[in-house]
């Protein structure tokens, strides 16, 4: 960390009141330039699903997922225009999940789970590069993923500038994914082999400096997807070849001066070729203390169900599937983020809640019984070096 | 992908994207209109705070977006999808 | 601002015969500043709004002036009211220029009504002195900005290497032109050679301290640094040198440390996140750059 750089609120508000005299307005200041420390740094999260409902349940067990997920990273600058970063991601899998829809004696529908509990760990490398100039910057990420049953293999370029005397940036990005999937025969009966799929996608953005506290942007993402797109671990789930996706966002950012907190608010609009729309809103209020920030923030989700999704599947259908995340429902999320500052280290700890129910969704559709309520918990702890 | 889509999908995803492009040129015409005050370069203090940033961790909203990505059926957002896995 | 100067600067490249004129531009920037700040000269900014005081008369602020005096506004709240630029006319009750003289403690009394920044009127209108007699003084502040406007005018004109010192508080321009950091002596409170000296590289140091005017009353030594509270000199540390980005901010952190008691000196100089060395009274030395400079901490 640079020794100058002090994050003591007393020097931080004498800085900002300097600001607006020429001799501390530094032509550097305005060209956007690689960090000027490097970062290490661990997360570790933990994600548990609830048990599914007894009465839902058909036939196996009702705990479901619990992953570990470890995230390792090092990013620094090369010189004067240029930054590294590798990261290594880290997930453990266990649990059951619902196999099958079926319908009990009494003809309403339940839910098979799996035989037992799976358990599953992927790793997942990725290294990326970016470029910085006076008005922008550009990067490109290649990764790869691997588990048992899946590999994966991801390029990422992405490029923003910035316009208007530095108060427009446009973004734009694109990228690639070539997927294997192998599924393995064990716990869950499986009927493939060796397919493949693939993923193109792209953004464009722009955002905008609206004052000097407050910030919008909008962005449009197009997806495309091909080939074996079914879930082998679903005995009835049969899908379309191909998926087309869009995904509409604006974020809006204001920062309340005497109330020295921020305002977040996210919305994307999402559609496809299966026939799911969604909304999404997040809204967050990030409060600033002496040497910490709290961040409570709350999400709303709401998800019109597939073309081809039925609560109990149709095997008659050209495609079918019975999974509950192509179901109409809606979500909420309530969680927290904490953020300490340490001087050159940060620790950061977030938990967050999710429920989801088929009534509180905007749109119709019949409600799937293996909806699913998570918890999650994130510890993390960053040391920023010169 | 051409020889796969049915008529009706082909038609839905043009009222769509059509409905998007109308979304979009309103959001667009709207954010041109809004007012928008001059900033100068050295009075971005406030806009600098890591909390007015659009993610305030570049990898902690990459795990947030994985774990919804893989318990919802949308994806995307701010960026181009990453690297897939087979998130179950 | 009564204290001397010295610049050192490396021309760009191939622009050596624009130095000449650069420091005439040097020196009109800080001539200006002098005549805009300076209690002395009868014309100032400051020697009118302290004329116009308890004439019920505003004076109208620039963006520098009004933000210099933003900047003592924060500095009197964050040092819990010890920074304040009002408490100048308290000196008249205390001699430094001389030994042996008695401190006129009854004159103290009357002129505390004189002093007290809560009392300063701020409006869009400008800035009034409510009582005939108060005086504010910008010196401490103006002397630091002064380095940043000199190190900011050398930039704009494409110097990439430089030194400026004022009256003790130095600013720096990137490193020597042999590459390494420009090395800056911290002198001994008692004279003599310098304790030990600093790597500087595009960094300011400051140093605020009670040991250039001293006076001898009742068997004891005190600093020129007045507490507006009591109106007594401060028991504060020999002094206190602060490394930051630009003068005005270590010399906003060194200052409101020799305003208080070692003790708490420490205290707020380990909370304001920046480079700091004190001396205390016996001569002691602590802080980061003790040890960066090798002097014994004992």
């Amino acid at each position: 960390m640079n020794p100058l750089h002090s994050n003591s609120a007393f020097v931080r508000s004498l800085t900002r009141t300097l600001a607006t005299l020429p001799a501390y307005q530094t032509g550097a200041a305005l060209a956007d330039a690689p960090p000027a420390f490097t970062e290490v740094g661990v997360r570790y999260s933990h994600y548990s699903e609830d048990d599914i409902d007894a009465s839902s349940v058909i036939f196996g067990a009702t705990s479901r997922y619990d992953i570990d997920i470890t995230q390792l990273w090092i990013e620094a600058p090369v010189g004067a225009s240029w930054s590294v970063a590798l990261d290594v991601q880290n997930d453990y899998q266990t649990g059951a999940s619902p196999w099958f829809v079926g319908t009990d004696q009494n003809g309403q529908p339940g839910v098979i789970m799996s035989g037992a509990s799976i358990q599953d760990n992927r790793v997942e490398v990725g290294v990326a590069t970016r470029y910085f100039w006076a008005d922008g910057n550009a990067g490109l990420n290649v990764s790869h993923s691997d588990e048992d049953d899946y590999e994966a293999l991801s390029m990422a370029f992405d490029a923003s500038w910035n316009t208007a005397g530095n108060t427009r940036t446009w973004t734009t990005s694109v990228s690639n994914s070539r997927d294997k999937v192998n599924p393995t025969q064990g716990v869950i009966p499986v009927f493939v082999t060796n397919e493949a799929l693939d993923t193109q996608s792209g953004y464009f953005g722009v955002s905008q400096i609206l004052s000097r506290t407050a910030i919008v942007r909008v962005g449009l993402n197009y997806t495309y997807s091909d080939g074996y797109l079914s879930d082998p671990y679903k005995l009835n789930d049969q899908r379309p070849q191909s998926h087309e996706r869009i995904a509409l966002s604006t974020g809006y950012r204001h920062f309340l001066i005497d109330a020295n907190a921020s305002v977040q608010f996210d919305y994307r609009y999402y559609a496809d070729s299966w026939g799911v729309d969604s909304h999404t809103v997040e809204l967050g209020w990030a409060q600033h203390f002496e040497r910490t920030t709290l961040t409570p923030y709350f999400r709303y989700y709401s998800q019109r169900e597939a073309d081809f999704f039925q609560v109990v599947a149709d095997l008659n259908e050209p495609h079918f599937a019975d999974d509950y995340r192509l179901s109409s429902y809606g979500a909420m999320t309530v969680g927290a983020r904490w953020a300490i500052n340490l001087g050159d280290w940060t620790l950061e700890i977030e938990g967050e809640r999710y429920w989801s129910d088929a009534n509180w969704g905007l749109y119709d559709g019949d409600p799937a019984p293996a909806l699913v309520d998570f918890w999650r918990g994130t510890i993390a702890i960053m040391w920023r070096f010169d | 992908m051409l020889g796969t889509t049915s008529r009706d999908e082909k038609t839905r995803i043009m009222k769509r994207t059509l409905c998007t492009a109308g979304i979009l040129s309103a959001i667009t015409v709207q954010t041109s209109c809004m007012q928008i005050e001059t900033v100068e370069a050295w009075d971005r203090g406030y806009l600098a705070e890591d909390t007015m940033q659009w993610e305030t961790d570049a990898r902690s909203a990459r795990l947030k977006g994985h774990v919804y990505t893989s318990k919802e059926a949308s994806t995307g957002g701010a960026g181009a999808a990453g690297g897939g896995c087979g998130c179950n | 601002m009564g204290g001397p100067a010295t610049v050192v600067i490396t021309p760009p490249s191939g622009r050596s015969a624009q130095t000449a004129p650069l420091l005439d531009k040097l020196q009109s920037l800080l001539r200006t500043l002098e005549r805009r700040y300076s209690r002395y000269l009868a014309d100032s900014l400051i020697s009118t709004i302290n004329t116009r005081a308890g004439s019920g008369d505003f004076t109208r602020l620039d963006l520098e002036s009004e933000t210099l005096l933003e900047v003592a506004d924060q500095l009197w709240h964050s040092s819990g009211g010890l920074f304040d630029i009002t408490s100048g006319v308290l000196r008249k009750a205390w001699r430094f220029d001389a030994t042996h003289i008695p401190v006129d403690v009854s004159q103290l009394a009357s002129l505390q009504d004189k002093v007290g920044w809560e009392k300063v009127e701020r409006t869009a209108q400008g800035i009034h002195l409510p009582v005939k007699g108060m005086e504010i003084d910008l010196g401490g502040l103006v002397k630091e900005y002064a380095a940043d406007c000199a190190v900011s005018l050398l930039r704009d004109h494409g110097v990439t290497s430089g030194l400026i010192e004022l009256a003790g508080d130095v600013a720096t321009i990137g490193c020597q032109p042999s590459g390494a950091p420009w090395q800056v002596g911290i002198r001994a409170p008692q004279g003599g050679d310098p304790l030990g000296g600093i790597a500087l590289s595009s960094a300011a140091a400051a140093t605020s301290g009670n040991y250039a005017r001293t006076l001898r009353f009742k068997g004891r030594t005190y600093g020129h640094l007045l507490n507006p509270h009591t109106g007594w000199p401060v028991e504060g540390p020999t002094s206190v040198t602060v490394i930051g980005e630009n003068c005005l901010s270590a010399g906003a952190v060194s200052t409101i440390a020799c305003l208080q008691s070692p003790q708490a000196a420490m205290t707020w100089l380990s909370d304001a996140g920046l480079p700091w060395l004190m001396i205390d009274r016996e001569a002691v030395c602590s802080g980061p750059l003790a040890a960066e400079m090798g002097l014994s901490l004992t």
